[in-house]
């Protein structure tokens, strides 16, 4: 895996990062591709508008039903999927930098599981209202995450110790869900299921534009705490020699991590292998032995957005299927492609 | 080696605290020898056993139970215990020693204590497989599930295998665990698809999904009896040489360890144990990552030893789960749910004792 | 321990937000009082489930959004150009194909509609029940949103509340009466032809891995088995954890020892299991000839007018039998 390229350093406030050329053009190209995913977005329906006319609600000139679907469903739909695939990148970034571990992602905490534990509950018992349901699933993501966080601190303070209990407590966690899916009534275990997919239909402004407020903060976060997270990955004593604070530099990388995750969860659910695959595959793209956020951050924000895209309207007839479903699919069809083409160009010896 | 965030970096070995625990020297920790040890763990195997008779949702006194047993019971009790309770405690002894041994064979092949049956795709290909019978063949029967579950999880390791190899040279563990999650999430989300758009096939799987041993008639479990011994067989065969691999791979070719025969064998091993457990019980949590774990606490990291205790492990595991799981509720709780309760303090406590190790 | 701390008060802040922004809908109302008031506008007030909501006096092109409606929108006569689907994944119910227009389109499922191909079909009400909250945002934009109340006075789903309600909706009172009218005579032409009054009758679902006894009084059916006067219907012998059925243990089969079972089939392979067990061959009803078999899955569990006369049909043939 050696690729070279050209490294200079970017200085970015007060922190220097050495970005290479590669992962710039790379970025470019996301940008690119995810432009056209927009347009394609605001343009294709069901309810038929014209283009010109998507263009005139655009603008604010045109009026009426075309004006409702564009302005109101499509284009907050399609921003909520870039807001969102860059905060599940981002997200999983801080995630594998943390455990060192490239299946690393907030679902190693437990945080999609309770989440979808707290969902289950509201759905299947409170009535499912969707201020119920988006309160209950981050309560029950938080708790779990805070839960993992200190029984792994009482065990072993590395990364390590933090996935094994992630996985003892995701494992029970998902039990429950079972059994709750399985005992209760068919509707109510249906939506919930549907919830647990993740899914950005009929997601509107008035849940958009505070997510993406929200989102703002932890996301920004992540970035300026990346050259301790870095340093961090080489051990807490090398790291600490190097005068980061690797407990506060952990702590800030999990509350952020999880803070992503719950927004986005909250709004459109626990959307699946997003915060997994983007920063792979970044890393892969750029050739950077390492994951980094605003990298996997453009990645993720466009693999959500040409998810969604597909979901809606690849399947053609009545059939929508949603978006978490198409994530799981393309992001693990594509990590499929790039093991087979990275077992290609590996050297014989 | 700075950053061990690459695929290959974390995956191939574990980190480097964990390492230490891999290999712990702790002859002190063992009152008991390995011998003795295991010949407690036949017993408790025994008491689990004899538990599985006993206890059940139609009310039978242990007297009536060893009545029927010995052929002299009430006619209702001799259904009881000889159609529905030992077809059911056989099938769970078979799936948690397939699940445990598959468990420790993954462990020990891919050199990560977090491995599980799993990471192959061995569920994934199961339930893909279960969930296209139900959801677009129209399939409702339990029989043909485990048949469709055993193909699904024999083809998608074949499958995930055969990925993994587009090289002349055998894959690294890492390329191989990732092959089998990229495989798995593509498949997962195909699966819920399929099951979430049809609510009758839905309302199917949600029930499999939990894993049951409820309704597993003899006739499904002796189908799958051969590839339970082959598997069984091969993962004994390979476990001296897992010791060799344990300390890397160029060091085990160096001590003459056929690393690519050895890896061969165990992912068969691996395919057909776990495939024939999912086929009889659905996707069980818990029993392939967790028993594994105990047997080496118990034994060390001689993987023979890991292999054998597993294998009597495993079925405790599973039959005591089940037992709860009759009486917990009315209408049963499946065994796959249980087993997530019971092992899942047992990982905490073995997280928390790691803690003090050298 | 303040990184923790604070990190659960952040999570309850942001919680809260959220619950703030999406909860502007209105309160429910109590569960089936809708109350009409004409005004000249062409429109009228109906209380819904989701609070007084503004609908044309007489809708022409009405969307459902909750699959189990279009039985009671059709048996009303009400013009319905679209429904979400629930069967076999993307159809309407065999008993229902005849019953909608050419026009109809199926848009979206339950849980998410095609807010886009709803809006295609340029309705003029939007008909769902409560669980449509979540959408109603969106929806609203589109068309009035009535939703009705699933559950009856005793906390049960029941068809025929529901159709009280989406008449009260649609102006169509008339022919709510006629139906419901058509379902006494149906139960009383059932009730009429049971040979030995008094039979205890176990409607028991069959699946593919365990077989459920559904409780009196619950969905299945379509209320025609509960509200003849002539059989009985059983509770469990096993507790149900849900409210609505019982789930059997193989154990226990020998305790489904009513003089009729309803084997409401998965499939025939489900059947074919069932019997082989010595505890279900060893039931009165299955020596005695009493287990009458329906594959009528869909009619049974739905619910609906016209759900119900397939059901009747299956009774009918049975108590024939």
């Amino acid at each position: 895996m050696q690729f070279p390229g050209l490294v200079r350093p970017v200085r970015l406030g007060p922190f220097s990062h050495l970005v290479s050329a590669r992962a710039v053009t790379v970025v470019a190209a996301l940008g690119v591709a995810a432009a056209v995913v927009v347009v394609a977005s605001l343009a294709l329906g069901r309810y038929t508008v014209p283009p010109l006319e998507v263009v005139q609600a655009l603008t604010g000139r045109a009026e009426g039903m075309a004006a409702t679907v564009v302005r109101e469903w499509r284009l907050p739909r399609v921003i909520a999927a870039l807001g969102f695939g860059a905060a599940l990148g981002c997200a999983g970034a801080a995630f594998q930098s943390l455990t060192r571990n490239p299946l690393g992602s907030p679902d190693v905490i437990g945080f999609s599981t309770g989440a979808h534990t707290g969902a289950l509950v509201a759905i299947v018992f409170l009535g499912g209202a969707f201020s119920t349901t988006a309160f209950a699933a981050i309560l029950g993501g938080a708790l779990t995450a805070v839960v993992v966080y200190l029984a792994a601190r009482q065990g072993s303070t590395t990364g390590f110790g933090i996935i094994l209990v992630g996985v003892a407590v995701t494992a029970v966690l998902s039990a429950v869900n079972s059994w709750i899916l399985r005992t209760a009534d068919l509707k109510a275990a249906l939506t919930a299921a549907f919830w647990g997919l993740g899914s950005l239909n009929g997601v509107q402004w008035e849940r958009v534009t505070p997510a993406l407020v929200l989102l703002a903060v932890p996301f920004a976060l992540v970035v300026l705490v990346w050259r301790s997270a870095t340093l961090l990955e080489m051990g807490d004593d090398a790291a600490r020699s190097m005068g980061v604070r690797a407990e506060r530099t952990r702590v800030v990388l999990i509350v952020c991590g999880v803070l992503l995750t719950a927004v986005v969860t909250a709004v459109a659910g626990p959307i699946a292998f997003v915060a997994l695959a983007a920063p792979q595959i970044a890393a892969k793209l750029t050739g950077t032995p390492g994951v980094e956020p605003l990298t996997a951050a453009a990645t993720g924000a466009f693999l959500l957005a040409a998810s969604d895209l597909i979901g809606q309207h690849a399947f053609g007839g009545t059939l929508v299927l949603p978006v978490g479903v198409v994530t799981a699919s393309l992001g693990g069809a594509y990590l499929v492609w790039l093991v087979v083409r990275e077992a290609r160009r590996r050297p014989a010896s | 080696m700075s950053t061990a965030t690459t695929a290959s970096g974390a995956l191939a070995g574990a980190p480097p605290g964990q390492r230490r625990g891999e290999h712990p020297s702790q002859p002190a920790r063992r009152p008991l020898g390995r011998r003795a040890g295991l010949g407690l763990t036949a017993a408790a195997l025994a008491l689990a056993v004899t538990a599985s008779l006993l206890v059940g949702a139609a009310p039978l006194p242990p007297s009536d139970v060893w009545a029927a047993l010995t052929g002299n019971g009430s006619q209702q009790a001799h259904i009881v215990v000889w159609e529905l309770r030992v077809p059911r405690t056989l099938a769970a002894f078979a799936v948690g020693l397939a699940l445990a041994v598959a468990g420790g064979v993954m462990q020990a092949l891919v050199r990560n204590p977090l491995a599980d049956p799993g990471l192959l795709g061995v569920n994934a290909g199961a339930a893909f497989f279960v969930a296209v019978a139900v959801a677009l063949l129209g399939v409702r029967s339990v029989h043909l599930y485990a048949v469709f579950a055993f193909a699904g999880a024999l083809l998608v390791t074949v499958l995930v295998y055969r990925i993994t190899t587009a090289t002349a040279r055998p894959p690294s563990s890492a390329q191989l665990v990732l092959g089998g999650v990229a495989v798995g999430a593509a498949l997962s989300g195909i699966t819920s698809a399929l099951s979430v758009l049809n609510p009758d096939a839905f309302d199917q799987m949600r029930f499999w999904n939990a894993g049951s041993l409820a309704n597993r008639s003899i006739d499904a479990l002796v189908p799958l009896l051969p590839f339970l011994v082959v598997g069984l067989v091969l993962a004994l065969l390979a476990g001296s040489s897992f010791n060799a691999l344990a300390l890397g791979e160029d060091s085990a070719r160096a001590l003459g360890a056929r690393v690519s025969t050895t890896r061969v064998l165990g992912i068969v091993a691996i395919t057909l144990l776990a495939g024939s457990a999912t086929a009889i019980a659905g996707p069980i949590a818990f029993v392939g990552l967790m028993m594994p774990h105990v047997a080496r606490w118990m034994v060390g990291p001689d993987h023979r030893w890991i292999l054998a205790y597993s294998a009597l492990l495993g079925p405790i595991l599973v039959l005591v789960a089940d037992v709860i799981g009759r009486i917990a509720t009315p209408g049963e709780l499946p065994v796959g749910i249980v087993t997530a309760f019971l092992g899942a303090p047992v990982l905490l406590v073995l997280v928390r004792s790691r803690r003090g190790r050298p | 321990m303040h990184p923790v701390r604070s990190a659960s008060l952040t999570a309850v802040v942001l919680a809260s937000a959220l619950a703030g922004c999406g909860s502007s809908s209105t309160e429910p109302a109590a569960a089936g009082s809708t109350s009409a008031t004409t005004e000249a506008s062409g429109t009228r007030t109906v209380q819904t489930a989701l609070g007084p909501v503004d609908v044309p006096q007489d809708p022409q092109r009405v969307v459902v959004v909750q699959s189990r409606a279009l039985d009671l929108t059709t048996a009303l006569d009400v013009p319905t150009v679209g429904a979400t689907y629930w069967s076999k994944a993307v159809e309407v119910p065999a008993y229902l194909a005849d019953k909608v227009p050419a026009d109809f389109a199926l848009v979206g499922n339950d849980d998410q509609p095609d807010f886009e191909a709803i809006t295609a079909l340029k309705p003029d009400l939007i008909i769902g029940d409560q669980t449509v909250e979540k959408n109603l945002a969106t929806l609203k934009d589109i068309a009035p949103v009535a939703a009705y109340s699933t559950e009856n006075a005793e906390g049960q789903f029941d068809w025929r509340t529901q159709l009280d309600q989406v008449a009260e909706f649609t102006g169509h009172q008339e022919e709510a009466k006629k139906v419901e009218a058509d379902f006494a005579a149906t139960v009383a032409e059932l009730d009429a032809g049971v040979k030995t009054p008094g039979q205890s009758v176990i409607p028991l679902r069959v699946r593919a891995d365990h077989v459920r006894w559904h409780l009196p009084g619950t969905f299945i059916g379509a209320h025609v088995l509960d509200s003849m006067k002539n059989i009985t219907l059983p509770e469990p012998t096993v507790p149900s954890e849900n409210g609505r059925f019982s789930i059997i243990p193989a154990e226990r089969l020998d305790t489904l020892s009513a003089d009729r079972i309803f084997a409401i089939l998965d499939s025939d392979e489900a059947y074919t299991t069932l019997q082989s067990q010595s505890l279900w061959q060893g039931l009165p009803a299955v020596k005695n000839g009493g287990v009458c078999v329906t594959k009528n899955l869909d009619a049974w569990i739905l619910g609906g007018p016209a759900a119900s006369k397939v059901v009747a049909g299956d009774v009918r043939a049975c108590l024939d039998a």
